[in-house]
């Protein structure tokens, strides 16, 4: 037993360590485990979940309100911009919260479609949950082992195409519902007291966490970190660590609030965080023992020669079955890491690889395995298979043509 | 061996995701372990043991 122990010491207990912190290759290079993925994947939930809690982003909902004075065309339009706004943060939950927190009144006092409140929310979602520290990209990151900065610069197209699609989805919607309510041109269909009533829901709600007077502040640090995370001058992770704490000591100069909303935010990051350890172990294993490059090898001698230049487009295409049916997990934990290396054979970049592995999620977010989809069809009280075909009406257009932007741009080399 | 290996053990957590049998964070770490030890029993240890 003593001997066993020893063996697996060596061996399985050596795989997960490296999984989860680094490993040395023969030549001497040091390859990261999820350690540093983790990092900005806790301190960027928490950062964003400050500045939701401070305020930042309330300004732009009640301008929005304000803005749309009754218009079905601008209550569709700004609930599709402030979705984009707010699940910048990259989850669903506390966007889906929010955006049906200051537009589904909206939608139910003027007699609107929550059915499209529904798939603008969805497709918004899908749109943002391509940045860096949401999801897909954090997970794909530690598989091909590639850095943020790299990966999201040729993904923004792409995103900028689909958020334009997204807009289109909510004209399209508000140019039905104006017709279908009769809305005459300058006549709103709301009075000023519901407007106001609509607007204090979203500036009087946890009020004591708000802090309006620091909002030039909120919003330079902001916009600091995300250049800063652009330009990749600093690790991803330490930029929300250090983004984290002056937020959290110039908002909250009490101590226990400190604390507090610490913690209180925390319970939003250890569903991800835990799940990227776990991840770690998985492809610490898959990596240690062999199994990856024995896997690879066998996939590399039935792969045609003539298709092999052409796996970064095939991963796109797999990747819209894939995701619908397969977990984000299984598909970036268990199908990437084994197709990954087949494409470097046959000369595709990591960042390559990644940017294909990403054109699916324009279709998972109808998928049932996406488990904030259940709070959107709950909040919005429509049921999960209407929402279903009308989102992936919007959702197979954004992948074809977000699929049709990265071959254009040379991100999906053809 | 190796790859039928590895390939199983994907398989495995997959299907163990879709038929929920098990959690996303449960899988990732218990399935690896299992299939790890096994291929590190496979690979043989450095010192010969007799189990």
């Amino acid at each position: 037993m003593e001997l066993l122990r020893l063996f697996l010491r060596e061996h399985l207990y050596e795989w997960i360590y490296e999984g989860l912190y680094y490993a040395v290759a023969g030549s001497g290079k040091i390859t990261t485990g999820v350690a540093p993925t983790i990092t900005l994947l806790l301190f960027a939930i928490l950062y964003f979940s400050v500045m939701l809690d401070v305020g930042l982003f309330d300004p732009l909902a009640v301008m929005m309100i304000k803005w749309a004075k009754g218009d079905p065309m601008k209550i569709t339009i700004a609930s599709a911009v402030i979705t984009l706004a707010v699940s910048l943060d990259g989850d669903g939950t506390t966007t889906v919260l929010i955006v049906t927190a200051a537009m589904l009144m909206l939608f139910k006092k003027m007699g609107m479609k929550q059915i499209y409140l529904a798939a603008i929310i969805g497709f918004g979602n899908s749109v943002m949950n391509l940045v860096p520290w949401s999801g897909p990209m954090a997970r794909a990151m530690p598989v091909l082992n590639i850095g943020p900065k790299e990966f999201l610069l040729p993904v923004l197209p792409g995103m900028f195409v689909a958020a334009l699609l997204g807009l289109f989805q909510a004209y399209t919607y508000g140019k039905r519902e104006r017709k279908r309510l009769g809305y005459v041109p300058g006549k709103g269909i709301l009075t000023e007291s519901e407007t106001t009533g609509i607007i204090n829901d979203v500036t009087l709600t946890n009020v004591e966490y708000k802090r309006p007077k620091l909002i030039y502040f909120n919003l330079f640090l902001t916009l600091a970190i995300m250049v800063l995370l652009i330009m990749d001058l600093i690790n991803g992770g330490i930029l929300f660590l250090l983004g984290t704490a002056i937020a959290l000591i110039v908002n909250y100069q009490d101590l226990s609030l400190q604390n507090s909303r610490l913690l209180a935010n925390g319970a939003e990051a250890l569903g991800p965080v835990s799940l990227v350890f776990g991840a770690g172990v998985i492809m610490g294993v898959l990596n240690g023992s062999g199994m990856s490059s024995a896997i690879a090898h066998q996939l590399v001698s039935m792969i045609p020669q003539s298709l092999g230049g052409y796996i970064p487009l095939i991963l796109a295409l797999i990747s819209l079955p894939g995701l619908f049916f397969l977990p984000n997990d299984a598909f970036y934990f268990g199908l990437l890491p084994v197709i990954a290396p087949i494409a470097y054979s046959y000369g595709a970049t990591p960042v390559e690889v990644g940017v294909a592995s990403l054109m699916g999620q324009a279709v998972r977010f109808a998928s049932p395995l996406v488990a904030f989809l259940y709070v959107l069809v709950d909040r919005t009280e429509v049921s999960f298979i209407d929402y279903q075909k009308e989102y992936l009406k919007w959702g197979l257009l954004s992948f074809v043509l977000q699929t049709l932007t990265a071959v254009l741009t040379g991100a999906i080399p053809i | 061996m190796l790859a039928l290996l590895g390939y199983l053990m994907i398989i495995l957590f997959m299907v163990l995701l879709l038929t929920k049998k098990i959690s996303p964070f449960v899988g990732l770490i218990l399935v690896p372990t299992i299939f790890g030890i096994v291929a590190a029993l496979f690979k043989g240890a450095p010192v010969r043991v007799d189990l």
